[in-house]
């Protein structure tokens, strides 16, 4: 069941414009670039078989747009639309390796529409797969995106080195809006109620916002094949390490009289505390509730969809980590294990975090000759966060914020002659109101947005140029001594993109992007004022903070010949006034004890580093896959490192493909990871040295189950129990991270 | 045309939305006031001579806002006879409300969580007196004997310890930690 990865190709044979047309093509291997027989290809109600050479047609098509799916022996169903104006030969290019290649990897041509962005797509039955409940389960393979943590529940995505406000996760066309300053704030996101997700890396893109430096990830709606169907999906995961699991429904269906596509998904995961090598992890359970209902009406040229979704969460945060003052944190650090070990338990105490999410969204799509496809959206999403402490307990949290958030997208895709023009507006309204103690001020803050991109496409290249014009206003309402005080913030700015493809050889093809974008201090940078509790840290924004601006190229160069896949992703970033929370060396007495001092800086900042993939066939069944990633990060107005920035990686995997053992279609691999010492850190400032290098090793085995529609996979994470801190986790202070865990997923389809 | 209309016919109803939405909000304007948190500001302690009840000395270290923000704002040292046995008696008093409000209450309503610590490098013999709902030590009340004349200091912290108490002072969370200097003359 691996994915297939098909570039398109589409010639149209200009002829006469006759009310009867004819659709056809040629499947060839992509790597052999040989024919391939008995491809199986669905359009609307024909079904037709690909012949000895490869060969299909489909004749007697009116004028219109079509879905066509390809299947064919140990692909997955490729469903692909198409737009049919005259008689159309399509040349299908499926990577038929007997699944050689795991992910399905589009590059550019995502949408088969001109793009010049550096992009990455995973697929919803990849999704399904991967049993993914949160974004790092989605995005634990992709090569180039690493994570912050807060133990094994709390994880945010790092991309080009970057996370937090520097990324932004997207639904569709807006952006998620969660407290997403926080490190230990997760995005809120069920993958598997996604279509697919898209990670676009570096700089590539301004039709999303401006202040995305590193990437986006877009999780994007699903799309419906073009016959009626019913299709119900179970999914259960169950594992040893958090023990625990989850299960899954998914409910689609599609009227092909009506044109209606309807699609809801229900996920629960539950585990419990998670356990290190040979210790309990004290109050590290989980409980996650989600559900979301799509809605798709295509009427004449348009599409309205509806979509909305909830996302509740409750999670523990690891006893041990929670602490008064420096005197706590130096006895956390002196000792091997943690200072609070309780037996396990699926019970959630204080501290603890409570996390809501809903969304709605209403969107509009009309596709015209004359303007193209133009589309409007409105979001509205509500963020109820809620974190407990073990002073208030259950009853009353220590934090409490609420977000709500509405968004207005407008935007127009036309692509006429050789040209394809993007352009729109956005417009956003945010209120943040607070509870309890003070953390960041309430605040009501509008945005607005607009861009217009052009992209032009010849036969060897692709050019793209991007111009976007960002402004907000923020007010801000917060107490000081009993004086009610009220701020105004505007910035303003413009953000420029140059970017493209060229194929340089029939099997090479590079990409080229040069950026500027800016970024506003977030609420947090500006108004932080003191303890962040748990983390025993005296933290100081600063009102006088300015934008920051990155000036960004990011590379690709992509080697695919046969047997050899290679991919090479540089990038450089340069900040000016990049804002950062800097230890300062000092410790300030307070009541409760000393603490040390952070504040909210600027400096110029360089990122440099490269993300690469070496994929290569050594036999029939087997496969190798070599990854890595680099980086080194410096503040260069002090010539000195920047804390809390990913160490080098490497993981490498080998995997044998089969039929077999009642599975068909089935593999087996064994990974490793190997991370490095963070050893590009200023001494002393940081509480502790970096945690040492460490090597993981997993291995997993799935398929179909015979000729049922059951796909099992079974694996074994940490298969040494080795013991090791990352650090990346902000956990690495108090305690190891897992310890072996064995997993088991089913995933049915009726 | 008709593509302008929808479009428009949209905007508006999605506009009406909005507000209509936002009149029925929290109000972004008017933000809690921390100052009605509660907050330990003080903590006092009061030395009565065992054999002498008109020797009184009381000893304060207050940071008026808490913990955080500024630095503290009383900062007292402890003056103590020598060889002489005093009785303690510790408060912890919130003084950014008025009237002043006592946070003793709560620790020993919540004893069964709560330790206070005491710890010098010098030669004071410190014994807890109170103890909480399990028979472990408290130590609001304490009996503090003093040996020969020394300049030394004494550290004292309250530990919150929710369901792990057992008497031990390393473990939990520290709420409170204070050092005084202290001499004994």
């Amino acid at each position: 069941m691996r994915k297939i990865f098909a570039v398109l190709m589409l010639c149209s044979f200009s002829q006469f414009a006759l009310s009867q047309i004819k659709l056809s093509g040629v499947v060839l291997d992509s790597a052999t670039q040989k024919p391939l027989t008995n491809a199986f290809m669905t359009l609307g109600a024909y079904k037709v078989i690909a012949d000895a050479n490869g060969n299909f047609s489909i004749p007697q098509l009116t004028v219109g747009s079509y879905t066509l799916t390809i299947t064919h022996i140990g692909c997955d169903p490729l469903a692909m639309p198409l737009f049919l104006v005259n008689d159309t030969f399509i040349t299908l290019f499926l990577p038929h390796h007997l699944h050689a290649f795991e992910e399905i990897i589009t590059y550019a041509h995502n949408s088969r529409e001109p793009d010049a962005r550096l992009i990455q797509t995973l697929s919803s039955k990849k999704l399904e797969q991967l049993a993914a409940v949160s974004l790092s389960d989605a995005l634990i393979n992709t090569n180039g995106v690493s994570f912050l943590r807060t133990g094994s529940t709390i994880a945010k995505p790092i991309i080009n080195g970057m996370h937090s406000n520097r990324i932004s996760v997207l639904n569709d066309e807006s952006k998620q809006e969660g407290q997403q300053w926080g490190s230990e704030h997760a995005p809120e996101i069920d993958p598997l109620s996604a279509g697919s997700i898209e990670i676009i890396k570096g700089a590539s893109t301004l039709r999303y916002g401006g202040d995305a430096m590193g990437g986006v990830i877009r999780i994007l709606p699903p799309s419906f094949r073009d016959t009626s169907y019913t299709e119900i999906a179970l999914l259960a995961k169950g594992e040893t390490n958090p023990k625990g699991g989850l299960v899954g429904l998914k409910l689609e269906h599609y009227n092909g009289k009506s044109r209606l596509g309807q699609r809801a998904v229900f996920n629960v995961k539950r585990n419990g505390d998670a356990q290190a090598a040979t210790y309990n992890l004290s109050n590290t359970s989980f409980e996650q509730l989600s559900g979301s209902y799509y809605g798709l009406l295509k009427k004449g040229n348009s599409d309205f969809s509806f979509t909305s979704s909830a996302f509740l969460q409750r999670l523990g945060i690891l006893a041990a980590s929670h602490i008064g003052n420096l005197t706590d944190l130096n006895r956390a650090l002196s000792s091997d294990t943690p200072l609070i070990n309780l037996p396990f338990t699926y019970n959630i105490l204080a501290p603890s975090q409570r996390i809501q999410h809903y969304t709605g969204r209403i969107k509009w799509e009309n596709k015209s000759d004359k303007l193209g496809l133009v589309s409007s959206t409105y979001t509205i999403q509500n963020n109820h966060r809620q974190e407990f402490d073990n002073h208030n307990g259950d009853l009353n949290a220590a934090l409490d914020l609420n977000l709500w958030t509405q968004q207005l997208h407008l935007s127009v895709d036309n692509h006429s002659e050789e040209i394809r023009w993007q352009y729109g507006a956005m417009g956003e309204w945010q209120q943040n109101t607070f509870k309890g103690r003070y953390f960041i001020p309430n605040y009501l803050r509008y945005k607005a947005g607009l861009f217009a991109i052009a992209t032009l496409e010849r036969d060897a290249y692709l050019v793209e140029a991007g111009l976007r014009y960002d402004v907000q206003h923020t007010t801000s309402y917060h107490y000081e001594k009993d004086i009610l005080n009220t701020n105004q913030f505007e910035f303003n700015g413009l953000s420029a993109n140059v970017s493209g493809w060229r194929r340089i050889h029939q099997d090479v093809r590079i990409h080229l992007s040069a950026a500027t974008r800016f970024r506003s201090p977030d609420i947090n940078e500006l108004f932080s004022n003191g303890l962040h509790h748990g983390s025993a840290s005296l933290e100081f924004g600063d009102l006088q903070l300015k934008q920051e601006r990155a000036y960004s190229l990011n590379a690709a160069l992509n080697y695919n010949h046969n047997k050899l896949r290679f991919q090479v992703e540089p990038y450089l970033h340069y900040f000016n006034n990049y804002i950062y929370l800097k230890p300062t060396g000092e410790t300030q007495l307070s009541i409760r004890g000393a603490f040390p001092v952070f504040n909210y800086v600027q400096t110029d900042a360089s990122y440099a580093g490269t993300d690469i993939t070496i994929k290569y066939q050594l036999a029939t069944h087997w496969t190798t896959e070599l990854d890595g990633s680099l980086l080194l990060v410096k503040d260069q107005r002090n010539q000195t490192f920047i804390y809390g920035i990913p160490a080098q990686r490497t993981t490498g995997k080998l995997k044998y493909t089969f039929d077999g053992l009642s599975l068909k279609n089935a593999y087996w691999n064994v990974s490793y990871s190997y991370t490095a010492k963070q050893n590009r850190i200023e001494t002393n400032e940081d509480f502790t040295d970096s945690p040492a290098a460490y090597t993981l090793l997993n291995t997993e085995l799935g398929g179909q189950y015979q000729d049922t529609r059951l796909h099992v996979s079974i694996g074994v994470n940490n298969i040494l129990n080795t013991s090791y801190r990352d650090y990346m986790n902000r956990y690495r202070y108090y305690a190891d991270d897992l310890g072996i865990s064995i997993f088991l997923i089913l995933n049915y389809t009726f | 045309m008709k593509q302008f209309k929808s479009l428009s016919l949209t905007l508006i109803a999605l506009l009406t939305l909005t507000f209509t939405f936002n009149a029925c909000k929290d109000q972004v304007n008017i933000p809690p006031n921390p100052n009605e948190e509660e907050l330990i500001t003080t903590l006092e302690l009061t030395f009565t001579n065992e054999n002498n009840s008109s020797d009184v000395r009381i000893f304060k270290f207050a940071d008026a806002d808490g913990d955080g923000g500024n630095a503290p704002t009383i900062t007292d040292s402890i003056v103590l006879a020598a060889n002489t046995s005093y009785s303690l008696a510790v408060r912890f008093l919130d003084e950014s409300k008025s009237p002043v409000e006592d946070i003793t209450a709560e620790i020993v309503a919540e004893a069964i969580d709560h330790l206070i610590c005491y710890t010098t490098p010098g030669d004071l013999m410190i014994t807890i007196l109170d103890k909480d709902a399990n028979n472990l030590n408290l130590g609001l009340a304490a009996t503090v004997k003093t040996q020969a004349v020394e300049n030394t200091s004494l550290t004292i912290r309250l530990m919150h310890q929710p369901n792990q108490k057992n008497g031990n002072c390393d473990i939990g969370e520290t709420d409170v930690e204070v050092t005084f200097i202290t001499t004994i003359e």
